[in-house]
């Protein structure tokens, strides 16, 4: 059995590297064995995450289509050779 | 266990990344070098999405998006005979698009009404001198945000919490958690250690969640 992290700093200090996956396994089963010790810490970690899925889909945007096609005519232009799409987007995978 | 990680940026945002069966980039920057301009323009529409974005994300504008877009793909082809391959093709090209974007930025700070106050000092959670959080929190608003998502006001909050992150903060939020880059591609564009994109990440996370939880009445 790991020993949890001591202090709810020590977890949310750590909290960025264990919701990206990349905190290291020793480190995140102590964070998870105080998690399941701290209904704050959990609390504060369900609320940390809702954080990124609300920003990403607030403010998640994607090019627009005239852009695509205002940056394609642009390099037609100024790129000997270039071929654009047919369509003209720019979109070819 | 309590929760689990959600993994890094969820895949339908790594766009850019090469399908199964595609020409490598690695080759049609080989054949872009020798004149074929198909293959510059295949280039082109595999990484303008990503571009796109960090572009956006760093001159805050759609107009300067445009032009960072422009420039950083015209200063690509022109540059693309130095291209060693030493680096990814596409941390090459997001490398000069940020410096595109930065020449941007600079230019347009030293116009006097460029000038903005300087946003607050971020705030994260407080702790006891035991180390405990304190206060903790009083609601789990996590479950209440699903139903929130198209609410306006909750927009709103989130629009001003973000836009009062200080820059660099705020670039490597969006870049990282809206629009799905990893770390060491943040790293490369902005200059940063992946140690310091990580960092920064974190803090503004931690900020938006004080600025989001006053939102909920936490």
């Amino acid at each position: 059995m790991t020993n949890p992290l001591e202090h709810c700093a020590d977890c949310v200090e750590l909290l960025g590297e264990y919701i990206d996956g990349s905190l290291p396994k020793e480190r995140a089963e102590a964070l998870e064995a105080h998690l399941s010790l701290c209904p704050p810490c959990i609390t504060f970690v369900r609320t940390y995450k809702a954080t990124r899925s609300l920003c990403r889909h607030q403010l998640a945007r994607e090019m627009p289509p005239e852009l695509k096609m205002s940056l394609q005519l642009f390099l037609a232009k100024n790129v000997p050779g270039y071929q654009a799409p047919d369509d003209g987007s720019g979109e070819n995978n | 266990m309590a929760d689990t990680p959600t993994g890094t940026a969820p895949a339908e945002q790594r766009e850019q990344e090469q399908a199964p069966g595609q020409i490598p980039d690695v080759e049609l920057v080989r054949r872009a070098q020798q004149g074929d301009g198909s293959a510059f323009a295949e280039l082109v529409g595999r990484h303008q999405r990503q571009l796109y974005r960090l572009a956006l994300r760093m001159t805050g504008s759609e107009a300067d998006a445009q032009e960072v877009l422009q420039e950083a793909f015209l200063n690509a082809y022109q540059k693309l005979p130095n291209f060693r391959g030493e680096a990814q093709f596409s941390s090459w090209l997001y490398r000069i698009a940020a410096n595109s974007a930065l020449m941007r930025l600079r230019r347009k700070r030293r116009a006097p009404d460029a000038l903005t106050d300087q946003p607050l000092e971020l705030q994260g959670p407080r702790f006891s001198a035991e180390g405990y959080l304190d206060p903790p929190p009083r609601s789990d608003w996590s479950q209440r945000a699903d139903e929130k998502m198209m609410d306006r006001e909750l927009g709103t909050a989130i629009d001003q919490a973000v836009n009062g992150l200080p820059d660099d903060y705020r670039t490597v939020f969006l870049l990282k958690d809206v629009d799905g880059l990893s770390n060491e591609e943040i790293a490369d564009a902005l200059e940063l250690t992946v140690p310091a994109v990580k960092s920064r990440l974190h803090r503004a996370r931690l900020a938006l969640r004080e600025k989001l939880g006053e939102f909920f009445g936490e």
